[in-house]
């Protein structure tokens, strides 16, 4: 016990002594787990605002039937209701509606009907203090009524009795707010955009007389959940199934576990760099406090014991960085959760729930993964402290060139190491399937790159030697002490390469997906114009376009062609799919899609051919020519798979049908979206400025060129990249902080050698520029290895992780400006670092330096 | 008389009085009866009920009291056609309660529903009532009445056993003081029930008697009428009495309190409201400390003798959700007294409304 007091007060006033390095320390910790907090709470929040978002059930509701992404016919109620009539049949049907007089926001309408749920959906009129219902009754008469959960009202500013104007395929009309509703163990107050109706005046309102979203069931206690869920399947169109509420969940889960484990594997880089970074002041520390310990080893702490003692001093100090790092993880997550929903609503499906979950889980494996981290870290330095006799320990520290060989040895197995588990990471990812083994792939062929640090400082050190300019007395001893202080800088320089290959190999991907996306976007955007609901493009939503906006466009003159697509999920073999329905002879005349496998032909009576997405071939493993079975409200439809193209517009694959046969089989005419190609005469601007009036009165639509069109899709595709961008700027950010860190450990503990330096002649302004130098090599050592592993990095991404995972075939393009830049910047950066330690080093006094470690 | 759906009216349509207004028919005078087509609905009227009350005894002598009833309120006269049809016009909404009381337990279940997409359907000119799973339908000269909720389930024939009895004047039953506030009322004062009951898991065949009251109307209280006690006797001597005392805010007994003795021919004698007098003995308290009369003292000039009137079991609240938290008691209840100078036992059902008004968030917190 009294041992512990002695190295507690020692290890107190080292801290003291060296607040800047104890807090660099913290810093670095606490970002890397910043980055891991942040990305855990986006990725629980993510799956919240789903979850929120994407139901508003009318109570304990314990299945639910709906259509797979599509609206469905309601006489399904009748036959439901008749074979279970002890169960609440609940109908629901949605609408999303703009606000004009909010331009951006807008309603997610939930049609419903209240006396069947009037025991877990309340609507209540809070000044009248009267019957609870009395706010509710007039919903059932009051075309305009809707009710709005209070955090909705709160939010727009409306009270019970105000109005509210919303666009609608009618017009605008003016919503009369005439109750708040308290909805019985739903995540209501997560809505912020949820308004109810009665399920009559949405249907007549928005054009959707006898189309449901779907049947919730309300089952009474005594009933057999699975017992009806069978009974009911059993007597449902094929098109339609019985489940309960969070398969969507479950589905929603299942399809964006590629995306969460991407970001979840950038964020534990930026953990990994800074466990490198403690790793490396701790190795430091066993120098520099040797002789202390040395002490508390001669009045009798065992080996053991010290080493414990050194783990314990810097789980001590990871504290407060993971406190540190949870509160600027939650503030990172906050700042960059709407992006990340933004791009999940553009790649999966639409979230429109803004969720900010912090769960105290996150915040407990954060604080664990901190501990951990840091314990990792202090691992060696502690046996290291450990291993030292008493006697070594009170000895001065003698120089390590010595080790250098050993140091390399112990490298090398390692790297070796790491290569053979990459190839077994690699061995195993087809035979398993397992998502994370294609990024521990990655990390392993990183950690290969990071590891050769000490072997490439050499190579760099004899390669000077040989080549190098030989005046330069202060480059020559720079290059040494590079060389010399391998033991501590050689992690500095992994850990900068473990980011910059993150950063550049982000970027080479990122680059080289964006040049793929966007040839494809502009062979695929061909018509000159796009016309769709507003609601389409600003929500993501599948309005329809009225037959009457159809028909003035199919009669103007100015076109040579038109095309229209309908788009909705289809359950192909059991499984969720897009399928866009269009005039595939028009599609093939105009601009014809990019085929990837030879072409096939229906083989049998009554089947339907299909084109089907490159992404949809790869991940149900289809190829041309495949026969596959898809529910549709006539039954189940026999399909053949004529042709696989490129696509990029939907991560789950999608399918391509001809319009007719999609409106034979599904009884639909509802149409989406239309293409528009002008003959070559034609006056486009008077032509657009037509459309503009003439399409007024049937409601708001988005009237797009392809150019328009085009950049909107980039724009999408760069939301979507944007949080990489911040992780790969958090990982050079840590690493750079590493840097400082090594520099002024190294200094401190050379401090002897400054001084002597100092006394034979040399200037300040020398001292500093030795400094810098020597940041310099771990920036061309880091640069040189970084570069490498970047492209290695990239071609796994690229090749493997995204063909395998998110099912892209992207083309190899390397943004040669960026990775000539790589280096520069690092070396500025490097420079950037050593300022501060370079400074120091300058200031040392030098009487102070040479008593030092006498 | 059964002034319940007013009741609903207040609640659930606090502008019942612009009914007129709305195009809805009204009682103003006394109608022209034609059956079988009269048991049907009549949706020119806002508010109109099927009531069957009754007590019943299985092959095992337990008793049971039950009560099965079909309401329909108007929202509105006329729907938008070729619209949803989920459009409201009528609510339809029934209760359904078994008293067991050998083992005094009161189970009560309710429907309600818009009635789109075959929830219900209110025959007209004939009594075909479909309510969700519920059902009341003529059969010949009888009907035949199934309803069920969680643990019970009816299904029984009901055989008049008496002529229908027209309440009030020739069937127009006034309710307030204002012309149109009435109600076409009647009554099959006893009918024989057979059937079966299902009931903790068995089913048990069962028999008894019940009492039917139709009532339709476009009609509203008078200002100041808190609620009603209701009550329905039937002696063994082939006679009924059918009372009603409306109860005003300050406790005073209302001007329109009605009863009607029918002799065992069926002729029907209208009592003036100083010919009766009905004095409550005892209270009950509900688990919400709301105080019900629970024993009651009929007596007056115009009777033969005195009856009282006691609960077969305390409890028989209907604690509805369905209608925004509402609660009235409706139960089975003995009678004893002397009537026409001999000792008489006889059974009753009583209705207790505007007691209890909204138990709202008590009830939910339970």
């Amino acid at each position: 016990m009294k041992l512990l007091a002695v190295f507690l007060r020692h290890s107190w006033r080292y801290h003291t002594r060296h607040p800047v390095l104890t807090l660099l320390n913290v810093l670095g910790i606490a970002a890397g787990l910043a980055v891991f907090t942040s990305i855990r709470t986006i990725n629980s929040s993510s799956l919240a605002a789903f979850a929120a978002g994407a139901e508003l059930v009318t109570g304990p509701v314990e299945l639910t039937i709906r259509a797979e992404g599509d609206r469905f016919d309601e006489s399904v109620f009748e036959s439901v209701q008749a074979v279970v009539p002890e169960v609440g049949v609940s109908p629901i049907v949605e609408e999303l509606a703009l606000l004009p007089d909010r331009p951006g926001d807008y309603l997610q309408f939930v049609g419903f009907d209240p006396i069947l749920t009037s025991e877990s959906v309340r609507l209540t009129v809070p000044e009248s203090g009267g019957n609870p219902s009395s706010g509710g009754w007039k919903f059932l008469t009051n075309p305009a009524a809707i009710a709005l959960p209070p955090k909705v009202a709160a939010r727009l500013g409306l009270q019970v009795g105000d109005s509210l104007k919303v666009n609608s395929p009618g017009g605008v009309w003016n919503a009369q707010v005439v109750a708040i509703v308290e909805v019985e163990s739903v995540g209501l107050d997560q809505m912020d955009h949820v308004a109810l109706m009665d399920i009559a005046a949405l249907q007549d309102r928005y054009q959707l007389v006898g189309r449901l979203n779907r049947l919730d069931l309300l089952l009474p206690d005594s009933a057999d959940r699975f017992e009806i869920q069978e009974c009911v399947q059993r007597i449902l169109p094929p098109n339609l199934r019985v489940e309960p509420p969070d398969a969507q969940q479950v589905r929603f889960e299942k399809i964006t576990q590629a995306f969460r484990l991407n970001l979840m594997a950038l964020s534990l880089i930026s953990l990994l760099v800074g466990c490198f970074l403690v790793y490396n002041t701790l190795t430091a520390a066993v120098v520099r406090r040797r002789r202390e310990w040395g002490v508390l080893r001669a009045i009798g702490l065992r080996a053991n014991e010290l080493q414990w003692l050194v783990i314990a001093e810097a789980v001590v100090l990871a504290i407060p960085s993971s406190l540190l790092g949870m509160g600027l993880g939650l503030g990172l997550a906050w700042g960059l959760l709407q992006p990340v929903l933004s791009s999940l609503t553009s790649n999966y499906v639409r979230i429109q729930a803004s969720v900010f979950s912090v769960q105290a889980s996150d915040l407990f494996i954060t604080f664990v993964a901190g501990l951990v981290t840091v314990i990792i870290a202090a691992w060696r330095p502690g046996r290291e402290a450990a291993r030292l006799s008493v006697v070594e320990a009170l000895q001065p520290v003698r120089s390590r060139a010595a080790d250098l060989h050993l140091l390399r040895r112990r490298w090398m197995s390692l790297v070796v190491t790491s290569g053979l588990l990459a190839i077994l990471a690699w061995a195993l990812l087809d035979g398993l399937g397992i998502p994370w083994l294609g990024f521990a792939f990655a990390l392993f062929v990183l950690m290969g790159f990071a590891l050769l640090a000490p072997v490439m400082a050499e190579a760099l050190f004899q390669l000077r030697s040989a080549w190098g300019p030989k005046a330069s007395l202060l480059g020559a001893l720079a290059a040494q002490n590079f060389l010399r202080g391998q033991s501590r800088i050689a992690i500095t320089v992994a850990a900068l390469v473990v980011a910059l290959a993150m950063g550049g190999g982000l970027s080479i991907m990122v680059h080289s997906f964006r040049i793929t996306v966007g040839e494809w976007i502009s062979e695929t955007v061909r018509a000159d114009l796009y016309v769709a609901p507003a609601s389409n493009f600003q929500l993501g939503v599948g309005e329809r376009l009225p037959p009457e906006v159809l028909k003035i466009l199919s009669e103007r003159s100015e076109l040579a062609a038109m095309n229209v697509y309908r788009e909705t999920t289809v359950e192909l073999n059991g499984e969720p799919t897009r399928l866009a329905a269009t005039h595939l002879a028009i599609l093939e005349e105009r601009h014809p899609p990019k085929f990837l496998a030879a072409r096939s032909e229906v083989a049998e009576a009554g089947e339907v051919g299909i084109w089907i997405s490159d992404v949809l071939a790869r991940k149900r493993g289809l190829q041309s020519g495949d026969r596959l079975e898809v529910a549709t409200p006539t039954g189940l439809l026999p399909l053949r798979v004529l042709a696989i193209y490129q696509d990029f517009s939907s991560e789950q694959g999608q399918i391509l049908m001809d319009l007719p046969l999609y409106q034979r089989f599904w009884r639909d005419s509802e149409i989406h979206s239309a293409a528009l190609y002008f003959r070559p005469e034609a006056d486009r601007a008077k032509f657009r400025s037509d459309l503009a009036e003439g399409l007024a009165a049937y409601g708001k639509f988005t009237v797009v060129s392809n150019e328009e069109l085009r950049s909107r899709a980039l724009q999408i595709f760069d939301q979507t990249f944007a949080i990489t961008d911040v992780l790969k700027w958090m990982a050079l950010g840590i690493a750079m902080l590493g840097v400082t860190i090594s520099l002024l450990t190294l200094i401190a503990e050379r401090t002897r050698e400054w001084g002597l330096l100092r006394a034979a002649g040399m200037t300040r302004r020398q001292v500093t520029e030795l400094v810098g130098r020597e940041a310099v090599w771990i920036a061309i050592t880091a640069s040189v290895l970084g570069l490498a592993a970047s492209f290695a990095l990239a071609a796994i991404l690229a090749f493997v992780i995204n063909v395998r995972f998110f099912g892209w075939t992207i083309e190899w393009h390397v943004p040669w400006v960026t990775m000539g830049l790589m280096p520069i910047v690092t070396i500025l950066a490097a420079i950037l670092a050593a300022v501060w330690p370079a400074y120091r080093a300058g200031k040392l006094p030098i009487a102070a330096a040479l008593r030092e470690e006498e | 008389m059964r002034l319940r759906a007013v009741l609903w009216a207040l609640v659930v349509i606090p502008w019942a009085a612009n009914a007129a207004d709305e195009g809805w028919a009204r009682a103003t005078e006394p109608r022209e009866w034609k059956f079988p087509q009269d048991h049907g609905a009549h949706p020119e009227f806002k508010t109109e009920w099927w009531y069957v009350t009754g007590h019943l005894v299985d092959s095992q002598k337990r008793d049971y009291g039950f009560q099965v009833t079909f309401f329909r309120q108007g929202m509105r006269r006329e729907v938008p056609e070729n619209g949803s049809r989920w459009n409201v016009r009528d609510l339809y909404f029934g209760h359904f309660t078994i008293a067991d009381l050998n083992r005094r337990k009161f189970r009560f279940a309710e429907r309600m529903t818009r009635g789109s997409r075959g929830q219900a359907a209110y025959a007209e000119g004939d009594l075909d009532l479909r309510l969700k799973d519920w059902r009341m339908v003529r059969d010949g000269e009888a009907f035949r009445v199934e309803a069920s909720g969680e643990g019970m389930r009816l299904a029984v024939r009901l055989d008049p056993q008496k002529p229908i009895v027209l309440q009030g004047d020739r069937g127009l039953s006034q309710k307030g003081a204002e012309p149109g506030n009435a109600s076409h009322y009647y009554s099959i004062p006893r009918l024989r029930v057979t059937g079966t009951l299902e009931i903790e898991g068995r089913t048990e065949a069962v028999t008894g008697e019940a009492w039917l009251d139709r009532e339709f109307s476009t009609s509203a209280l008078d200002p100041g009428i808190r609620g009603w006690d209701w009550f329905s006797i039937q002696l063994p001597n082939g006679q009924e009495l059918m009372l009603y005392e409306l109860r005003k805010e300050d406790g005073g007994r209302g001007a329109h309190s009605h009863a009607a003795w029918i002799q065992a021919d069926g002729t029907k004698r209208v009592l003036p409201l100083s010919g009766f007098e009905i004095e409550v003995l005892e209270r009950w308290k509900n688990p919400q400390g709301v105080a019900y009369p629970a024993k009651w003292r009929i007596s007056g000039k115009d009777l033969p003798g005195e009856l009282w009137v006691e609960p077969l079991i305390a409890d028989q609240e209907l604690r509805l959700r369905g209608l925004g938290d509402l609660a009235y008691w409706e139960g089975a209840c003995r009678v004893t007294g002397t009537w026409e100078g001999k000792p008489i036992e006889g059974r009753a059902f009583v209705e207790l409304t505007g007691y209890a008004r909204s138990f709202g968030r008590e009830m939910r917190s339970e």
